[in-house]
Parts: C-alpha cells; structure tokens; sequence
C-alpha cells in the first residue's frame, strides 16, 4: 500500500478491519481506507466488487461483521443522539439513482433536509433550495416537477442538489456521473471540483468513469480480492504495477483517458 | 482553482451570528464589510442585516470579506442576492480567502438575474377550483371508461390467436393464479358464509316465528344463498383480494419497466399477465361460489336446529322439496361473469400504474373499489333481468 497512514484528526472517513458479510458471501475482507479532509477520493473496482456496499457501510446503512467505520470522527454505526444527528448534518448522499422521494416535487425534495436541520421560513428555503437546484444544472422549471417526470440524468441531479441542500462538509456519490451524456458528465464533474476547492468539500464517490477519476479525483483506492489493494494519488496508483489497475488504466479505454490528461497538462 | 489549494476556511467553529458593517468608501462607493458567520444556520439573521442596504444604487460597491469567520453557499447566496438588488455600477469583492471570494463570484454567476416572482397564488373565483375538480374527475372518468372498453377488446383479439395455438397457453401461471386465488380464499369464503347462513337464519326465524311459519327459514335460507348471497359474498372477497393483488403486481412490474421488456421481447402481456389471471378467476369463483352456498345452507342449518328445533334431517327434506336446482344455477351462472369484471379491472388498473410508488397505491385502491362496484351493479342487472324472464 502506497498510503501512509495519516494523523486520524485529519481524516474525514476512516475504515479499520471492515468486513462485511451476506449470509455466507464475503463482500470485504479487513477493508482499511481513509480518506483525508478536502480529498477527493475515487473508489474503483470491477462489477460485483463491492464499492457500492463499501459507500453504504460508509453511511452507516450495512451492519459490518467486524471492523469499523468512521465518518468525520463519529462511529457511524454506534453514535446515537446529538453525535448522530451531527453527522447527518455534515454529509451529503447521492445515491445511484437519485433516490429522491417520489411523492415531493423536486424543490420540496431539496428542502427537505433543509427542514429537518434548520428553523428558516418557508421563503428562505425556497430561495436556497433553488440555487441548489441551479447548482447542480438543473433548469428553474424543473422545480416544480415530479421525479416521475424527469429523466434519469434529471432525477441524478435533482438528487445532488438535495445532496449539497446543507452545504455538507462531506459527500458520498454513488456513480454521479452513470448515464449522464458528456457534457452533463463533464459539468458534474466541475461542479464537485468547484465546491471541493470552494468549500474545502470531502469528496468520496464510486464511479467507473475514467475522466472523473482523471480530471476531479485527487486521490484513487482500488478495491479487489475483498480489499483495498491500493489507495494514494492518482497519477502514483496509475503508473503502480498492480495488474487489475494496469488493465483498468491501460486498456483501450484507459488509455484515451489518460492520453487526454497528459495532454491536458 | 485547482483542488488542490489549500482546503477553505476551517468550519468547526460555528458561532451563532453574523453582522454587516456598512461604511462610505472613496468615489462616492459603499464598502459592505459582513463579519461572523454566514452560514445556513444564521440565514435568517443575514437577511436582517442586509436589509440596511437598500438605497440608491452606488457607484462602486465594494464587498470587503475580510472579517468573515465562516462562508458557505447559502450565506454567499444572500451576499449575492443583496449585492444584485443593489445594482452598484462597479463591484469589488475584497479580503477573504481566495476560495470565499470564488463562491461569491461562483454564486453570483447562478443566481437568478432578477427577484423571483412572489409564489404563484393564482385568484380564483370561489368555487371554481371545485367545478373544475368535478369537471376534470367527469373527463377522466369517461376517458377511463373508454381505454377499459378498448383494453376489453384488446384481450379478445388475443383470444382467437391463442384457441389456435394450445402450445402457447400459460399454464404454469393459470395454476399458480388458480392456487392463490382459488384454494386459498377457501377457508375465508367458507367460514364467512357458515356466519352469514347462521345470521340469516336467525334473522329469519325471529320474523317468520310470528306467524308460526318458522319452516320457511329454510326457504329463506336456501333461496337467498343459491341465488344471491353465496355468489356474491365469494364476488366480493374476492374482489377485495384478488382485485388488489392484481393491481399491485402488474402495476410494480409495469414502474420497473418488465412491460416495456416483454413487449420488447414481443411477448404479449395480456397473453402472458391478463389472460391467465382472468382465466384462474373464471375457474376459480364458481367453485368458491359452491363452496359459499353449501357452507352458507350449513350455517342456516346448525342455526335452524340450535334455535328452532328443525332437525338437520327435517332441514335436508324442506330443502329438497322448496328449492330448485334453478336457483342454484342462477347464482352460479354469474359466477363466471363477476370473475371477468374483478380480473379486467384488476388487471387494467394495474396497467394503469405510470411512475411511482404513489400511482401503484392509488391505481389498487381503485380496482377494489371499481371490483366491487362492478360485481354489485351487475347482481343488480342480473336480479331484475332473470325475475323479467321468469327463472
């Protein structure tokens, strides 16, 4: 492993010994992660891999079998009460498929954390839920609509902007940019390297796209045989000699991306 | 910007206010200097601040961050919005970390050009929102009624096709639907009929008992089971759980898109869904009806010797003497077509569903109460209809 280990006061997210378990499947298998403040860390690893259940026991939503997860110094699995409450304050989720509800309209999504965490009058809210809405690309009249409504691009950016609704110290994104075409990818991925430089936002996402992971990502962990094989910056974990990532970087694919961030630079 | 800079102000602190100092500045300016935190937390108190500012429009605003502690998007956001209704004719943002002044600029750059129009509250005359919820509810309800004919239709084109080929009959769902709503509404349909026989002969005795004429219970009995309650009690349990059940499944399958896959695949999914639904039913109600009526004629019968002393043999007897097999044929006549209306409408419910987990809900909702409506509507057509023709 290329990564040392940090001072953990630093850390944002910090995975010890995780291991989690399906009825008899091994999912993880002493996982160990941890994800510095202000990175903007990439989680990648073949289908079926389990970056997705990694993220979730990241949010506290899958029982680990040992091991434990920390999120911005609170045990996400332990904490109760205020701790609890704090943390969900300070985090963000977007989930793969927006997961908003489908009984609110888009603007009554995003103000929906905004309520649950703040007192501000309804007009406030509004205002704010808003220009989330606008941050994350979305047209002023699709406020109004309902998921069912809106496209399945749509209904992921409808899910950032309820994401980003409390300006969260730290976000989870679930593949944001899957089944967005280029440009919209592309915004995306500017948008969260806006507001990571902005905000001094943490940024972890699962995501199979290779410019995301080139052009927002500081930092890369590769995740394969159960566990993180490699986890450090990205230019450091591309030219590591790990077959998985070689295969992953220097494919066909792999290498048109990365040809196009070399000549980016 | 790149991320690599240095992370923005450190946000731990999070006191509680937030403040606007407004000076003169040189060329007739303003210098705007907000201190504190301007954060979500304290958005409300950021907008009293800033209501000081309105005034003639300055020639130079100039924004001074430097006594911020604490700046995130939703305090920018008041900054910007203030500092567009201000409308200075030059702006400077001063101070601050270069990552605040960027959100600034970053947040003016998505703000709305101008104030957002006041929530839209359309002025209506009274009782014109009513009129046009009655209105739209007629409208919708007609075309309902059209796309139910049209789905009706539909499924007996189907049928001609399918008599000719028996190797494309969904048996394995026919018998699976048959199972579930067939054998196991049994035990509900026969223990609520053993009931509602007792009751109605009950009911029967204490009237009939007046005139001495308590033998006529088990005509009562028999003649309102055979020909309507026993058909109608399985209608309408069966309406409630099969209606529902069909609703719900075809609907879940339509909002994940498995509709879309079959007809892709091109199978038809009221070949494949709709008609072996329709067709357990169809089996499946006269049978429960048999059932209704013989448990129903039980019930009648323990009632009649616990309170009346006709023994279960001189019950067997009156029975066979006062009622016909007619009766019975009449009731069990309808069975089938009460099975087609609760499966249609279950069925065309659940292809109703468009979307959400909220449509599922209410299109189910709908196919029982319609099931039942339709089962009841037709007992009633059947009742005058068969009296006008003497059976």
């Amino acid at each position: 492993m290329t990564d040392t280990p940090r001072c953990e006061p630093e850390a944002a997210v910090v995975v010890r010994g995780l291991v989690t378990r399906f009825g008899g499947r091994v999912v993880h298998d002493g996982v160990d992660l941890v994800v510095g403040r202000g990175d903007v860390l990439g989680i990648v690893g073949a289908s079926g891999s389990g970056k997705s259940v990694l993220l979730r026991a990241m949010l506290g939503l899958v029982r680990p079998a040992a091991g434990r997860v920390e999120v911005l110094g609170v045990d996400v699995r332990r904490a109760t009460g205020a701790l609890r409450t704090a943390l969900e304050r300070r985090r963000g989720v977007l989930f793969q498929d927006g997961a908003l509800f489908s009984t609110l309209s888009v603007l009554e999504n995003v103000k929906v954390p905004l309520r649950r965490f703040t007192r501000l009058p309804d007009r406030l809210l509004d205002e704010v839920a808003r220009l989330r809405i606008r941050m994350a690309g979305l047209p002023d009249d699709a406020a109004y609509r309902r998921p069912a409504e809106l496209s399945g691009g749509m209904r992921k950016r409808a899910g950032l902007a309820r994401a980003l609704a409390l300006d969260p110290e730290i976000l989870f994104l679930d593949e944001p940019t899957a089944g967005l075409d280029p440009i919209g990818a592309a915004a995306l991925d500017r948008l969260v390297a806006d507001l990571a430089s902005m905000l001094g936002l943490t940024v972890v996402m699962v995501t199979h796209d290779l410019d995301s992971l080139l052009t927002v990502c500081t930092r890369i962990a590769v995740l394969a045989g159960r566990r993180i094989v490699i986890c450090g910056p990205v230019d450091e974990v591309i030219a590591s000699g790990h077959p998985w990532v070689k295969e992953y970087f220097h494919g066909p694919r792999g290498r048109a991306a990365t040809r196009g961030r070399r000549q980016g630079e | 910007m790149s991320p690599s800079e240095p992370a923005a102000p450190p946000r731990s602190p999070r006191p509680t206010a937030c403040d606007l100092a407004i000076t003169p500045a040189q060329h007739s300016g303003i210098r705007w200097a907000p201190s504190g935190c301007w954060t979500l937390e304290t958005l409300e108190q950021a907008e009293r601040a800033l209501a000081q500012t309105a005034g003639a429009p300055p020639a130079v605003l100039v924004l001074d961050l430097s006594s911020l502690v604490a700046l995130d998007t939703a305090g920018a956001l008041m900054l910007a919005r203030a500092v567009r209704d201000a409308r200075p004719a030059e702006i400077a943002i001063r101070g601050g970390t270069d990552a605040q002044r960027a959100l600034v600029e970053a947040i003016r750059g998505r703000i709305e050009p101008s104030a957002p129009p006041a929530a839209e509250r359309r002025r209506d005359i009274p009782g014109a929102a009513l009129l046009a919820r009655i209105g739209a509810a007629v409208i919708e309800a007609a075309a309902e009624s059209g796309r139910q004919l049209g789905f009706l239709g539909r499924l007996l084109t189907t049928l001609p096709r399918l008599a000719r080929s028996p190797r494309d009959w969904p048996i394995v769902p026919f018998v699976a639907h048959l199972e579930r709503a067939g054998v196991d509404a049994t035990p509900l349909v026969g223990l609520l009929s053993l009931m509602i026989g007792g009751v109605l002969a009950v009911l029967g005795a204490d009237l009939l008992a007046r005139f001495g004429a308590e033998i006529f219970t088990v005509n009562l009995v028999s003649f309102a089971f055979l020909r309507e309650f026993g058909v109608l009690l399985a209608a309408i349990l069966v309406a409630g759980r099969s209606a529902s059940a069909f609703a719900a499944e075809i609907g879940s399958m339509k909002s994940r898109e498995e509709i879309d896959a079959m007809e892709v695949l091109g199978l038809d999914p009221l070949e494949r869904l709709v008609i072996p639904r329709i067709a357990a039913l169809v089996l499946a109600l006269p049978l429960l009806t048999v059932v209704a009526d013989a448990l129903g004629l039980l019930g009648g019968a323990i009632v009649s010797a616990l309170l009346l002393d006709i023994s279960p043999s001189l019950f067997m007897a009156r029975l066979q003497e006062a009622t016909e097999l007619r009766h019975f044929a009449t009731g069990l006549l309808k069975a089938p077509i009460f099975a087609v209306l609760i499966g249609l409408i279950g069925c065309f419910q659940g292809l109703q569903v468009e979307g959400d987990a909220e449509s599922v809900g209410r299109r189910t909702t709908r196919a029982v109460v319609q099931a039942i409506f339709a089962v009841i509507l037709a007992d009633a057509f059947f009742a005058v209809l068969l009296l006008e023709i003497g059976l």
